[in-house]
């Protein structure tokens, strides 16, 4: 649905006489219809501009951003400010109008994107008396009110407390359930991770790691076992590859599962014995933090 | 782009600028009522300038409090994420932003025409015999033209605010080009007489010349003193000073619209 390639995008530095900063490097992204799509990173990693650019309001240096014909789109601004001396049902009717929604169809549709929200009372009240999670919500609320095929959505979850996460959370996936595709950004890390069927992780304007649902299982087979605590057993598993961990009157080591055998093995030849084998969830977060920390040192 | 046209219609009307600029008005045309009565002869032209003044004047001052603010609201505010991201093409953005101000002032103007025209009612019931040569339709000719004046000064504004995000510099710009537009053909009499030919080098007269036919003639929309006496203009010149109004602003909103097509919203 949406194909992103090898994108380049420079800006102005606010420097004087210091070179074109760099935002994007040979960025491809590739969101797949009725896929939930994330892109993570750190502040200025380049996520909200790679959006900016899908939707026309910045044009690339090079590279070519397909997104497929006759689709409706839903848009979520990151920190979103609307006209605030609308009321919700006017900014609903706005987004509503702007995609050809009649006012017939249109009462039906603002009660069901309302309810999706937990908007229901705040229809006819100004949006200037609106804090920043129910801004938030109305904006989420005019994304899907036209009930788009594609939602692109800039930080969805931030200002929200942790029942509106929650609402997002499972409007996100009824959308996906209904065929709709999502692209977002998000800093969310835990909620990438339960919601994506793709994540691209991006550091300094570049994708680093992209990771399918498949790849953020594998990613969660690394194995931790446990030994009675002994100094044999300590000086042991010093080994860099290994993560070792004192708990008690136990050691506690974390290894990659192609490791397993190995150091079982090992465990045996030096007599020491196991007192059991669980698998350890690498977090998508670990990841990320691995990839910046990797950057950070080259 | 008509829900564009109504939103930015809803943002006028709802200001509370507007609200105070009417009050205003209101005010200048209350002492229309009250200084009239100081003057011993031409108390109707003399009533007539202030009542239409005050509707110039609150014209000037919405342009200057709210159109300026427009785009440049949208911009700062981000605000303009949420409009591109439907349907609406920079073109559409930039035409709908102008009709719904348009539509702004078309109420403001209604209502100030009707309550300085009550005000010239009871002054003409109190002095009826200094409102001789006094005609409603004249009297609707100056604030229709005033309207026009309006409209192409506020398609400047609109101009100067894609061109910059600073509110203070487009009041800046568009105060300039007014007071340039406002003063150039009486720049061009002078330079036309005998003792105006040696006033400013040639260069100086090259530019003048250039700034002529760049900028807007609004004294060319101000009928003020002519209707003031009752008369009215002929349908040529009618559509003539019309026709130029509406083609000035429809060219610069083009040019706004082109710049606006390349302008990258970071």
């Amino acid at each position: 649905m949406i194909q992103v390639e090898n994108l380049y995008k420079s800006a102005k530095s606010k420097k004087l006489l210091a070179k074109r900063k760099q935002i994007l490097r040979d960025v491809s992204i590739h969101a797949p219809a009725g896929k939930i799509v994330a892109i993570i990173g750190q502040n200025g990693a380049g996520k909200s501009t790679i959006i900016k650019t899908i939707l026309g309001f910045i044009c690339p240096d090079s590279g070519t951003v397909g997104v497929q014909d006759g689709i409706s789109l839903g848009y979520l601004p990151e920190n979103p400010y609307y006209y605030d001396y609308l009321t919700l049902r006017e900014l609903l009717w706005f987004s509503a109008s702007s995609f050809g929604v009649k006012r017939n169809d249109f009462i039906e549709k603002a009660r069901a994107a309302v309810e999706k929200v937990g908007m229901q009372a705040e229809l006819e009240n100004r949006l200037r008396a609106f804090s920043k999670g129910m801004n938030q919500r109305a904006g989420i609320a005019a994304a899907i009110v036209h009930d788009p095929d594609l939602l692109i959505l800039d930080e969805p979850m931030s200002g929200l407390d942790p029942v509106g996460r929650r609402m997002v959370f499972d409007l996100m996936n009824e959308l996906r359930d209904r065929g709709r595709t999502i692209l977002f950004c998000s800093h969310i890390l835990s909620d990438v991770e339960r919601l994506c069927d793709e994540v691209y992780i991006m550091h300094q304007g570049r994708i680093r790691r992209h990771l399918t649902r498949e790849d953020l299982a594998l990613t969660q087979k690394n194995v931790e076992i446990i030994v009675p605590y002994s100094d044999k057993a300590a000086d042991l598993l010093t080994e860099p590859s290994y993560k070792a961990k004192r708990f008690a009157n136990s050691l506690s080591v974390q290894a990659d599962a192609s490791q397993l055998n190995t150091l079982l093995d090992h465990l045996h030849n030096h007599n020491i014995p196991v007192e059991g084998v669980q698998s350890a969830a690498v977090s998508l977060e670990q990841v990320f933090n691995q990839i910046v920390t990797e950057e950070d040192v080259t | 782009m008509m829900a564009l046209m109504r939103v930015t219609f809803l943002e006028g009307v709802r200001s509370r600028i507007l609200y105070g600029i009417f009050l205003f008005a209101l005010f200048v045309v209350f002492l229309s009522i009250v200084f009239a009565n100081f003057f011993m002869q031409d108390l109707g032209k003399v009533a007539f300038d202030f009542n239409i003044s005050a509707i110039t004047l609150a014209g000037l001052l919405i342009s200057a409090s709210l159109s300026v603010n427009l785009i440049a609201k949208d911009l700062d505010k981000k605000t303009i994420y949420f409009v591109l991201s439907r349907p609406i093409s920079r073109m559409q953005y930039i035409f709908g932003k102008y009709l719904g101000l348009l539509a702004v002032f078309l109420f403001a103007y209604l209502v100030l025409t009707l309550v300085s025209g009550l005000a010239l009612v009871l002054l003409k019931n109190l002095h009826a015999n200094y409102f001789d040569s006094f005609s409603w339709l004249a009297y609707l000719q100056a604030v229709y033209f005033d309207f026009i004046k309006i409209m192409v000064l506020n398609a400047i504004i609109v101009l100067f605010g894609v061109i910059t995000t600073s509110s203070f510099v487009n009041l800046l710009f568009t105060v300039s080009i007014y007071i340039m537009g406002q003063s150039i053909s009486d720049v061009i009499n002078f330079l036309s007489l005998e003792r105006g030919q040696d006033a400013v080098t040639p260069a100086i007269k090259g530019v003048i010349a250039g700034v002529k036919y760049l900028v807007p003639n609004f004294e060319a929309f101000d009928f003020k003193v002519i209707s003031a006496h009752g008369q009215l203009i002929g349908w040529g010149d009618f559509f003539l000073f019309t026709g130029y109004g509406v083609v000035y602003a429809l060219l610069v909103l083009c040019l706004a619209a082109l710049i606006f097509q390349r302008r990258e919203l970071l």
